[in-house]
């Protein structure tokens, strides 16, 4: 007979207890443990974030009116809680803690019950009506009053900076609150006093930083007369002239000795304020209509517009040595054949070298303009001079390099 | 002379029935590493019991479902006094995450007087051992005040 566990049994008499012995020995919570709720009073600001992400409808709240201001009470309500911390995810402020305390044992509600009471003060409307009514209006007959400063309010509030507001909408699509409301059409900006509960998410997402938080520093407007002046000269002259270009309103300025008239900026100007033609080579900016968002500027395959004042450095000997390009662009259509001796054209469109290309249509595809058609059976590759823009898309994309650009 | 002694020996040796009331099985995990050895809330006392008349302290997982809230109470019904309800996790007490269901009878309270509540969304197993021998307290005081 043999008795295997009886030299495991008697061995485990000996070893030490794999209990935790746990009353008798404290435990602590894993450092990471969300335990019980500790909730900071003196730094929420009561923009309910916290109760409308709550997946228990853990978080409640009361107010009451008070002559100094609104006086809250934000309960958490364990007994209802996931621990899941998204509030304290939400939480711009982190006035929501979790501890590692799990010790949650309760034999009445209200020991679950975490609460904290704080004064809302009301808003103080002393320098935002002062600051954004007046430039609101004069904004966009004259340059704006100069010298005038915009403070950031001392309630938590936003103020917004209306020289550099391009009246996007990211700031009210970014509102937890839903506290601002803004026109782009009407170059509007209000901000509900009551909804607002000062979390600064506008003053982030502002792509312009033209909105203010407390903190900030405040922002002299006026000075910049030049808006009025280059928003004439912009169209009809050069602008690369001077050894800065650009308009200081950051509204866009087209370099006409670059500018290929591809329409692309006009497609991709979320404000429909640019109107190119291509036939006629104009290139048209609606100044009401255009939010100086820059967009043109990224999109521009020539970099031939300017959004906002920037220096012309290297730029601008180059500028004056290509005004000999753009007048001949009619000419080379007839005779760029003749050139076919594999030099690149001086039009700047692509030029194929039958001898490498492979007709792989890549190019065609990749054309922004759709201005190559490229038969693989027939081995052919065309090219829409009127189309072409010069680009150098296909250049870039032929696997070959049997693109001349 | 033998009731003293089985009084005092149940006093310190309450018996515990598991009731799951829908639960995610989240919480009735963590009852069952609460009574296996690495917390052995057998050590205690606490010992699980097979049948609800047999049991002194019942422990309540998951939000009472509509299905299960009619089984609940009478399986309460059956834990002879005194006795003493326990409810685990943040499901029975308030419905947590299902609140609003209307699949969802609970909370528990309003039906039954509860007497101990272990909050977490799973408590951790040494919250329970704390849970139970607060129940256990009251149980002693119960059966006093029954005297």
């Amino acid at each position: 007979m043999d008795f295997p566990f009886v030299k495991e049994a008697i061995s485990s008499l000996f070893k030490k207890s794999s209990c935790d012995m746990y009353p008798v020995r404290p435990s602590e919570a894993a450092p990471n443990y969300r335990g019980r709720i500790v909730f900071h009073p003196d730094k929420c600001i009561n923009c309910m974030m916290c109760e409308r992400v709550c997946s228990g409808s853990a978080i409640t709240h009361t107010s009451e009116q008070t002559p100094e201001g609104e006086l809250v009470t934000r309960t958490f309500y364990l007994g209802s809680c996931t621990f899941c911390a998204t509030c304290m995810d939400f939480c711009t402020h982190g006035a929501i803690e979790f501890t590692r305390d799990y010790h949650m044992i309760a034999t009445k509600e209200e020991d679950l019950m975490v609460s904290g009471t704080f004064l809302k003060k009301p808003p103080v409307k002393k320098p935002k009506p002062a600051a954004p009514a007046a430039p609101k209006a004069e904004a966009k007959p004259a340059a704006p009053a100069a010298g005038t400063v915009i403070k950031p309010r001392d309630d938590g509030k936003p103020v917004q900076v209306p020289s550099k507001c391009v009246y996007c909408t990211i700031c009210a699509k970014k509102c937890p609150a839903g506290a601002l409301e803004v026109d782009r059409a009407a170059k509007t900006w209000t901000l509900n006093e009551d909804e607002c509960v000062g979390c600064g998410t506008c003053a982030e997402a502002c792509p312009k930083k033209a909105i203010l938080m407390p903190g900030d520093e405040p922002v002299t407007v006026g000075a910049p007369a030049a808006p009025a002046a280059p928003k004439a000269e912009a169209k009809p002259a050069p602008a690369a002239v001077p050894a800065t270009i650009g308009r200081e309103d950051g509204k866009p300025v087209q370099d006409p000795d670059k500018c290929v008239y591809c329409t692309i900026c006009a497609k991709k100007c979320p404000a429909g304020a640019l109107e190119v033609d291509r036939a006629a080579k104009t290139w048209k900016l609606d100044e009401d209509s255009c939010v100086a968002c820059g967009t043109c500027e990224s999109v521009c395959p020539k970099k031939a517009i300017v959004c906002g004042v920037q220096d012309a450095p290297a730029e601008a000997p180059k500028a004056e040595e290509k005004p000999a390009a753009p007048a001949p662009a009619e000419a080379p259509k007839a005779e760029d054949k003749p050139a076919a001796p594999l030099k690149p054209r001086d039009d700047g469109r692509p030029l194929q070298d039958p001898s490498k290309c492979v007709y792989c249509t890549i190019c065609a595809k990749k054309c922004p303009v759709g201005a190559l058609e490229v038969d693989r059976a027939a081995k052919t590759w065309k090219l829409d001079e009127d189309l072409c823009i010069g680009c150098g898309t296909c250049a870039a994309s032929c696997p070959k390099q049997a693109i001349l650009y | 002379m033998f009731k003293k002694l089985i009084e005092e020996s149940t006093g310190k040796s309450p018996w515990l029935f598991h009731i799951n009331a829908g639960s995610c099985n989240g919480c009735d995990i963590e009852l069952v590493s609460v009574l296996t050895p690495r917390y052995d809330a057998e050590r205690l006392g606490f010992k699980l019991a097979g049948t609800p008349r047999h049991a002194d302290i019942v422990v309540v997982t998951g939000p009472v479902t509509q299905q299960s809230l009619n089984r609940v109470l009478r399986t309460i019904e059956q834990v002879p006094e005194p006795r003493c309800i326990v409810t685990m996790g943040s499901c029975p007490q308030s419905g947590n995450v299902f609140r609003g269901s209307y699949a969802i009878a609970g909370p528990l309270s309003k039906y039954v007087h509860v007497d101990v509540d272990v909050a977490g969304c799973t408590p951790k197993p040494e919250a329970v051992i704390d849970g139970l021998v607060k129940a256990t307290e009251i149980l002693r005081e119960k059966r006093r005040a029954m005297k």
